[in-house]
């Protein structure tokens, strides 16, 4: 289990990471989103060794790891959102290299890097120089890089990102492979849908601070509940509507196009049914009672935008 | 994937250089290059001393120069190659980006200095040891032994440790290959030239804060008949100087009947008379080679030892996160 608790990070003026926060449970597959420059490379190279958190601390398995190195080295594996490879250096050869890095070597060392282009599907490409394979190939290639030492946890940054579609269904089965073995993966990306498609769990990052967080069920539920929730009544009675939706607390936005009121709602499925009953109880005519149907990105781009308008009145 | 890590026996960035990068053909031109200048050298030498064995002339004194002329060509040669060679060893991995990598594997920054360091220098080291059989040549008239080749050879081989340890350093420090190489460069000529005159400009503003001094017949034998400060502290800073250390190892290797390529003898170029102190049998003199091979050692290392906390991503104070919250 990894538990980052109150993260800071501080790049010049710059606040990347704010007293952020988050859990993620053994045997995952967590998807992290946010925005470019919301915290989540900050955050992957905090927990992996590669920078120093300016306050907070991170647990692995109930153990600060950050000032064991080897230690560290030991439980996570990490791919960055860049390929690092080397001139020269066939794809077997570059896994042999990093396995020595490890401490494996000799017959042990070859029989891994076979094991591992297979498991990436890359056997037939073990001699081919690793500058000549494909963006799709690399990637794959240096995600059997971050498995040599078969780590418990993996860090996955924005791997999928400039992927085409093949290149990403690819590596998409292969992670789903890697968390059946049991693996915990936390895999970083922009795009709430793309992880939405395989992870187990969600967590929203912005502005370095963790907005959101839940199992892709929680997840799909709360992108269901952020579009508006629509109500047709009778036009004479749209006054009287008004103002029983504004002594509702959840109600926090109603716009009005002819019968049609669109209500941004925040409370959940119980507030909705009580809302609705209050308003046939004030013998409105209500003709109509539905959500839109709600998107990923609309959700996305909802707790994006309010937690920028909360960063803003805080100001 | 069954396998699991085990305690790095092995150095894996000095295992990899060394299997891996030492097939590239730049290593062979190398080789070839510098065997063929020191072999050039060594043709002109023999057509002197086959010209002047013609006219009669005792020939050793020829062949002690050959010595010298391709040691410090040699010596020269390693100065240009070796910050080329090594300032490029760590800068390179952070312009592919494989540093980062590296860095998360179960090897410390001191283990990836090492091997880094390791796979130069072992390069370097061949590099000059293919040219043994060239510098042998001198056998061939004798009045140098074996062994005394050896120490020169030794002497050259610690030489490129240190100069390869400022390469590795600033290659450490800096981003870019280009800045770092420069840098290492300008650092070199900057360290060779002041470490070169350093004693003598000591020795000067001892005299210059002393005006007695001015009144006495010489500066340097004023400052020590005075004991005011002992001369040999200042000029031991002279030993920091690789360069005057090859020439004394030179000197002192074909013997005193050549000691005019000792530092004791560069002294009495400079005027002996002005430290008369310096002679054979002051300790300074004695033991300049040995004292300057451990400074050299003990900066590499000390180098070395900082590249790797450099390069150590976790290092450092932090900053106070709630002390410039806005």
């Amino acid at each position: 289990m990894i538990e980052i608790k109150h993260l800071y990070k501080r790049f010049g003026r710059f606040l990347a990471l704010n007293d952020f926060s988050l859990n993620v449970e053994s045997g995952e597959l967590f998807g992290f989103v946010g925005s470019n420059g919301a915290g989540k490379t900050t955050t992957m190279r905090i927990c992996v060794g590669l920078l120093k958190a300016d306050g907070g601390e991170v647990l692995i398995d109930g153990q600060k790891m950050l000032s064991n190195h080897r230690a560290l080295a030991e439980k996570v594996g990490y791919v960055p959102d860049y390929f690092g490879v080397y001139k020269n250096l066939t794809a077997s050869e570059y896994l042999k290299f990093f396995s020595n890095a490890y401490g494996i070597y000799g017959k042990e060392s070859d029989k891994l890097a076979g094991e591992l282009l297979d498991l990436v599907n890359l056997s037939n490409k073990s001699d081919t120089d690793v500058n000549a394979l494909s963006r799709g190939m690399k990637q794959r290639l240096c995600l059997a890089r971050g498995l040599v030492h078969n780590p418990d946890i993996l860090f996955l940054d924005e791997p999928a990102s400039g992927l085409d579609p093949k290149a990403r269904y690819e590596l998409k089965e292969i992670l789903k492979n890697l968390s059946a073995m049991g693996k915990t993966i936390i895999i970083s990306s922009h795009i709430l849908p793309e992880l939405a498609e395989m992870c187990t769990s969600v967590g929203i990052i912005d502005r370095g601070h963790l907005v959101l967080q839940g199992s892709i069920e929680e997840i799909h539920r709360a992108a269901a509940m952020s579009s508006p929730l629509n109500v047709v009544v009778n036009e004479a009675q749209i006054d009287d509507v008004f103002a029983i939706l504004k002594a509702n607390p959840f109600v926090q936005k109603v716009t009005a196009q002819g019968s049609i009121l669109k209500i941004v709602f925040t409370g959940n499925k119980e507030e909705e049914g009580k809302m609705l009953a209050s308003l046939v109880q004030s013998n409105i005519s209500v003709n109509s009672f539905y959500r839109e149907e709600g998107s990923l990105e609309s959700l996305f781009m909802q707790i994006v935008g309010s937690s920028q308008k909360n960063a803003g009145q805080r100001r | 994937m069954s396998t699991k890590t085990k305690p790095n026996k092995k150095n894996a960035v000095l295992y990899k250089e060394m299997t891996m990068d030492m097939k590239k053909p730049k290593i062979m031109i190398l080789i070839i290059l510098i065997n063929a200048m020191i072999s050039m050298v060594g043709l002109i030498f023999f057509l002197i001393i086959g010209v002047s064995a013609l006219e009669g002339v005792n020939s050793y004194r020829t062949l002690a120069w050959y010595l010298i002329t391709t040691v410090f060509i040699e010596a020269f040669i390693l100065l240009f190659i070796t910050p080329a060679i090594t300032a490029g060893t760590v800068s390179l991995e952070k312009e592919r980006q494989t540093l980062d990598v590296l860095l998360t594997t179960r090897m410390t920054t001191w283990e990836i200095i090492k091997g880094k360091y390791g796979s130069c220098f072992v390069f370097l080291a061949f590099l000059l040891l293919s040219t043994f059989p060239m510098m042998s040549i001198i056998f061939i008239y004798g009045g140098i032994s074996f062994f005394q080749l050896v120490y020169i050879l030794l002497v050259l081989i610690v030489f490129i440790g240190f100069v390869a340890s400022f390469g590795v350093f600033f290659s450490a420090l800096t981003k870019n290959t280009i800045v770092s190489v420069i840098l290492t460069y300008l650092f070199l000529l900057f360290y060779f030239a002041l470490t070169f005159m350093l004693p003598f400009i000591l020795l000067g503003l001892v005299a210059l804060i002393n005006e007695e001094l001015y009144y006495n017949d010489t500066v340097f034998m004023a400052i020590n008949d005075e004991h005011f400060i002992n001369g040999d502290i200042l000029m031991l800073t002279g030993t920091f100087n690789p360069i005057l250390t090859i020439y004394d190892s030179i000197g002192n290797t074909i013997g005193y009947n050549f000691g005019d390529a000792s530092v004791k003898g560069l002294i009495s170029l400079c005027g002996s008379e002005l430290m008369p102190h310096f002679t054979e049998k002051n300790l300074l003199m004695k033991a300049w080679t040995p004292i300057s091979l451990i400074e050299m050692i003990l900066i590499s290392f000390g180098l070395l030892r900082f590249s790797a906390f450099l390069l150590n991503p976790v290092k450092g104070k932090v900053n106070n996160p709630k002390k410039k919250k806005r």
